[in-house]
């Protein structure tokens, strides 16, 4: 589809190449109609439903106990090599509706909410072409140090994406049930849920009081996901560095845990204990 | 034993576990050596090849960035069947409750020298259940 589009476009162009090539330059004062091609956007842009975003922001409204302090915003993370992130526009996009969105420095964004985009089944439109980014619901309460999450939060994008369905990833029939059926992120004794660090990640650590305990490799790195199904995934290749899982649904842990990220390319601490849980 | 380095005290630690564990099986070739021969890892400065000597194959993981983290499981798992066996299935229940499972994670820059290593041991199920909430 879009190399047919990008074909069209060369082809409407080559024509006047020629005859522009045989001739004298105008003179800069005359006044000579410019062929204009105006691409209105790419044929298969990464896009998303706006309505089932409206539905996370309705499960963060929800699920807000999880995170009574968090802050929503939607964000895009590059995962294909090449994607430039300068640049990026978001737009909602309806047949009778055009929002401009503001985007933050980290590709971080909030939806307007619109009658007129809502009835319009409107999408979630990038300028980048389809599958440039994960996209990810990101709550955050404010005051945590950069490279610890909160439990209540990551539970909390839990819940947003079950009903947004921004991770993307093959869906079992049986994973589909028990989301029908039951809570996965709170309540499924063996949920869990795909995260993505700021940056590669070496370590992952709940940590509550005095009790700590590693995330294993087993779920780090996509290794919690058949092989064979990695191409469903975001994560997959260049984001697999940043990806862990974690067992949200484990109620030993309450919302107030920590989760304490250190990223690949973090000084190594002065005496790094082992993660033994105490 | 005397480990002298906190990397070195971390995989002493594991040796130590796989030395106590009597009838364990190890997922890894590598895993019984660690008890033979704990290397020290040093960041910046030991290599893949050291640490392939020392403790054998590990699982591997490469990313685009050129990095690699390898993983040396060691933890103890009775055989599957075990848990059938009529009178002995209690007992495996109980050892398996009790069990942590423990690794060694080392990252590898693009030259293939040791950036970071840890041991991580999670909580056993036992652990768990008398966790403070």
């Amino acid at each position: 589809m879009r190399r047919s589009a990008v074909m069209w476009i060369v082809l409407s162009v080559l024509p006047a190449l020629p005859a522009h090539a045989g001739q004298e330059a105008p003179a800069p004062d005359a006044e000579v109609p410019v062929p204009v091609v105006e691409v209105q956007g790419l044929t298969d842009p990464d896009e998303h439903s706006y309505r089932k975003m409206i539905r996370g922001m309705d499960a963060f409204d929800t699920y807000r106990k999880l995170a009574p302090a968090g802050q929503l915003r939607y964000r895009l993370i590059p995962r294909l090599p090449g994607v430039r992130a300068d640049g990026v526009t978001v737009t909602v996009q309806g047949a009778h509706v055009t929002l401009p969105v503001a985007l933050d420095a980290d590709l971080a964004f909030t939806l307007p909410r619109n009658a007129q985009a809502w009835d319009d089944r409107a999408r979630v439109v990038t300028n980048r072409k389809d599958r440039s980014f994960a996209w990810i619901a990101d709550v955050r309460t404010p005051g945590l140090p950069p490279n610890v999450r909160r439990l209540g939060d990551l539970r909390l994008e839990c819940e947003i994406d079950r009903q947004a369905s921004l991770v993307s990833g093959y869906k079992s029939p049986g994973y589909l049930l028990i989301d029908a059926t039951i809570d996965v992120c709170t309540t499924f004794p063996g949920g869990q849920w795909l995260y993505y660090g700021d940056r590669p990640i070496f370590n992952v650590t709940l940590v509550h009081g005095q009790r700590r305990q590693p995330v294993l490799a087993s779920k780090m790195y996509g290794a919690f996901i058949p092989r064979l199904l990695w191409p469903f995934y975001d994560f997959q290749p260049y984001l697999l560095d940043r990806s862990f899982a974690l067992k949200v649904a484990d109620t030993s842990w309450p919302d107030d845990t920590l989760v304490e990220i250190e990223a690949m390319d973090d000084p190594e601490p002065v005496d790094p204990t082992p993660e033994v849980p105490r | 034993m005397t480990c002298r380095f906190t990397f070195r005290r971390a995989v002493c630690a594991l040796a130590a576990a796989t030395m106590l564990a009597g009838c364990a099986t190890s997922p890894l070739p590598g895993a019984s050596s660690l008890a033979s021969q704990p290397p020290a890892l040093t960041p910046g400065v030991t290599t893949q090849a050291a640490v392939q000597r020392a403790l054998g194959k590990a699982s591997v993981t490469r990313f685009e960035s050129g990095y690699e983290v390898w993983v040396y499981d060691t933890t103890t798992r009775l055989p599957p069947f075990v848990g059938l066996v009529p009178g002995l299935g209690l007992v495996a229940g109980a050892a398996d409750a009790m069990t942590r499972e423990r690794e060694l994670a080392i990252l590898f820059d693009r030259e293939g020298i040791v950036r970071k290593a840890r041991l991580r041991a999670t909580e056993s199920q036992v652990d768990r259940l008398l966790a403070p909430r």
